[in-house]
């Protein structure tokens, strides 16, 4: 195991699932993530951009999921994946216990974290310093993570989603 | 002529109100008819643009879904708010294809069940769940560091476990009714089942459709409304134009049956005047004016045709018109025969009050008899009986003496009163009798400026005489030499 969930973590994702005070990572932080293989990088366009139609109906709700981000100025995405799951990624998965991959947005510092266990994908969001950051705003929190890339099956096969990303590997 | 121009009648009349209630109840009938399919169309396209309405931000929240086949935003609370917030909306199915995969997607909502649920679940996602389930449970058996983590999954996945079991109870529970949409092309009213069915392709790229069922009893309530209301408007219409039908008829067919009825009289009692037919402007009253003038010029004809006749139409005796002709010649005649004239002037007795009491007809037939009685006493060639009008007769004789012609006269009186008939307005004899004014006057005492009309005159007198000594009596004047000899 590469990472270890921190035991204040720990509390805070059970208090988070019995009594949902707060939102709570799921997924832990890989505080070494600045090494990984970058596998794409993107813009998040800002919030007066407007996209093209033919763009998927889903990379739209995305983008507007997100484009507050950096008060709606649009950011660089980047994405790393860990050094041991490059292949499980090209194939999403099936995948292996631990942290899989994350999703830095550059303004203003932010870790989107997707890490497997059982096969089956948990979420997180930190700062850049790794610190917890998912009770901040409604949709850090892993259960919108999930209605996304758990619930649009066909686009996150396995938690991680697919069509840009493997467009990039071509 | 009767039966002719009451079967013309009845045609026309027929003719004219059958083809006019035909052309009417057709015209009711299309018009009704148009404006029900206008009217129903309309109200069908109001609650189609209205149930389209209603599907629409369904449509863009399930296309999306079905693009990524995203189950978890369709039933979110927003949504499941989304579809109940229309209360015509009773169901519908989904049923699309994934952008992204070969995988299907559908699912559907009932307002019933109060929620949505996927449609496409089998026994093998079941067991895959149960099989995963299995699987998080053993691994938090063997004690590790991610207990927290795997009792979230195990939570998720039994989450997940138990909403595959519901909908496929659901599925098992509500689909046999969405069986029932078929093949639909747009739109399809259901009348049996009060439903209006709306299909809308769904606006992801794999495409798909969602079909949409919607509580139609409102629609059918305003459906038999527009019916009831057309229907009471059509009757309306229908009635109306029934009383305008019958009254255009009569207005054609009643001159037409009051003309029919002038002429089937006689022609001599034809008479328009008076007739409201008369003042028509149309063409019938044209027709009624020139039946009139007809009738005027024939009855013309015949009073001249009448007055030139030999004969007598009602007796048959001579007419007034022989009557002249001979008149003339006949005293001269005598003369030269060498032979006595008898002048007789016959009248029945209180022949007005038959008239009055037992009408004209009948008075015209006695008329008849008594012409014959009188034609019947005639013997000689040179005898003449002529009606000069009216219950008047008159009858010439030449006879051998006077006893002969004061004879004929007794003999005359006796057979009209022996015919017997009822004359209870002739008093003191209660049947017909007859009256004669008689002026006999020997040939040779007649010179040659002697006239049948000073003649006529004194039997006229004597007539009167007659009748003064009451009636069924004979009054004889004999003439000698320009003088009268009265003798009764
Ligand atoms: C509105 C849908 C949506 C939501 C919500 C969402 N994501 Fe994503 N996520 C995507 C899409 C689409 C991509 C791929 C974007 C790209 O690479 O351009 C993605 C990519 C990622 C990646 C990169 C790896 C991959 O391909 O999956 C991570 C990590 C990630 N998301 C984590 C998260 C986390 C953590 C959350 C919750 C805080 C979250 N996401 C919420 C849609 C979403």
């Amino acid at each position: 195991m590469r990472f270890r969930l921190p035991k204040i973590m720990a509390v805070a994702c059970i208090s988070s699932l019995s009594l949902t005070a707060f939102a709570a990572s799921i997924a832990s932080y890989p505080a070494d993530w600045r090494d990984w293989p970058v596998v794409g990088e993107s813009m998040v366009p800002g919030r007066d951009v407007v996209l093209p139609e033919e763009t998927p109906l889903f990379i739209q709700e995305a983008v507007a999921a997100y484009n507050w981000i950096n008060d709606g100025q649009g950011t660089k995405l980047t994405t790393h994946v860990h050094p041991d799951k490059i292949e499980q990624y090209k194939t999403h998965g099936p995948y292996s216990d631990g942290i899989t991959v994350v999703g830095v947005y550059e303004k203003p510092g932010v870790v989107f974290v997707t890490e497997h266990l059982s096969g089956k994908p948990i979420y997180g969001t930190y700062d850049v310093n790794g610190k917890d950051i998912s009770s901040t705003h409604p949709t850090f929190e892993p259960q919108y993570c999930e209605s996304c890339h758990n619930t649009y099956q066909d686009i996150c096969i396995n938690g991680t989603c697919s069509v840009p990303v493997i467009d990039l590997f071509k | 002529m009767t039966r002719f121009n009451l079967a013309s009648r009845l045609k026309i009349s027929h003719l004219l109100f059958y083809s006019h209630l035909l052309l009417v109840m057709w015209l009711v009938f299309t018009m009704s008819y148009n404006r029900y399919n206008s009217e129903w169309s309309t109200r069908i396209s109001h609650a189609v643009e209205l149930a389209r309405a209603v599907s629409n931000p369904i449509v863009d929240l399930v296309s999306l879904s079905a693009s990524g086949r995203n189950y978890t935003n369709i039933r979110l609370n927003n949504a499941l708010a989304l579809y109940a917030s229309s209360d015509r909306l009773l169901f519908f199915t989904v049923q699309a294809q994934s952008d992204f995969s070969e995988h299907e997607y559908s699912f559907a909502w009932s307002r019933e069940l109060g929620d949505a649920f996927r449609t496409n679940l089998t026994f093998e996602d079941r067991l895959a769940q149960q099989i995963e389930i299995e699987a998080l449970e053993q691994r938090l058996n063997t004690a590790g560091s991610d207990d927290v983590k795997l009792n979230f999954l195990l939570n998720r996945g039994k989450e997940l476990l138990q909403r595959i079991e519901e909908d496929m109870g659901h599925t098992k529970q509500y689909c046999p009714q969405f069986k029932r949409i078929t093949a639909i092309d747009d739109y399809y009213l259901d009348e049996d089942n009060a439903q209006l069915l709306l299909k809308q392709d769904l606006r992801n790229v794999a495409g798909g459709e969602i079909i949409l069922s919607f509580d139609a009893t409102p629609l059918l309530n305003v459906k038999s409304d527009i019916q009831f209301q057309l229907l009471k408007e059509a009757s309306l219409a229908f009635l109306f134009s029934l009383l305008l039908i019958i009254w255009a008829t009569r207005r054609i067919v009643k001159p037409l049956k009051n003309i029919a009825l002038q002429m089937n009289r006689d022609v001599k009692d034809i008479d328009f005047t008076g007739e409201p037919e008369i003042e028509r402007k149309d063409e019938l009253g044209v027709v009624v004016r020139s039946l009139d003038s007809l009738a005027k010029k024939v009855q013309l004809q015949i009073v001249e045709l009448e007055k030139r006749s030999a004969i007598d139409s009602l007796t048959g005796l001579g007419s007034r018109f022989l009557y002249e002709s001979v008149k003339a010649d006949f005293v001269a005649q005598t003369r030269r025969q060498g032979k006595y004239l008898g002048f007789l002037i016959c009248d029945l007795d209180n022949f007005k009050a038959f008239n009055d009491m037992y009408g004209h007809p009948e008075g015209d037939r006695v008329l008849r008899r008594a012409g014959l009685t009188v034609q019947s006493a005639l013997k000689r060639d040179t005898d003449g009986a002529y009606r000069l009008g009216g219950e008047e007769f008159i009858v010439l004789l030449q006879t051998q003496s006077a006893e002969d012609i004061q004879q004929i006269a007794v003999q005359l009186c006796a057979q009209l009163e022996g015919l017997e008939i009822e004359h209870l307005g002739n008093p003191g004899h209660l049947v017909l009798t007859l009256s004669i004014g008689v002026v006999c006057a020997k040939g040779v005492d007649l010179d040659s400026n002697v006239s049948m009309d000073q003649i006529y005159e004194l039997a006229d007198k004597a007539l009167y005489r007659a009748k003064d000594s009451g009636r069924n009596a004979i009054n004889v004047v004999h003439w000698k030499n320009g003088k009268e000899v009265i003798n009764e």
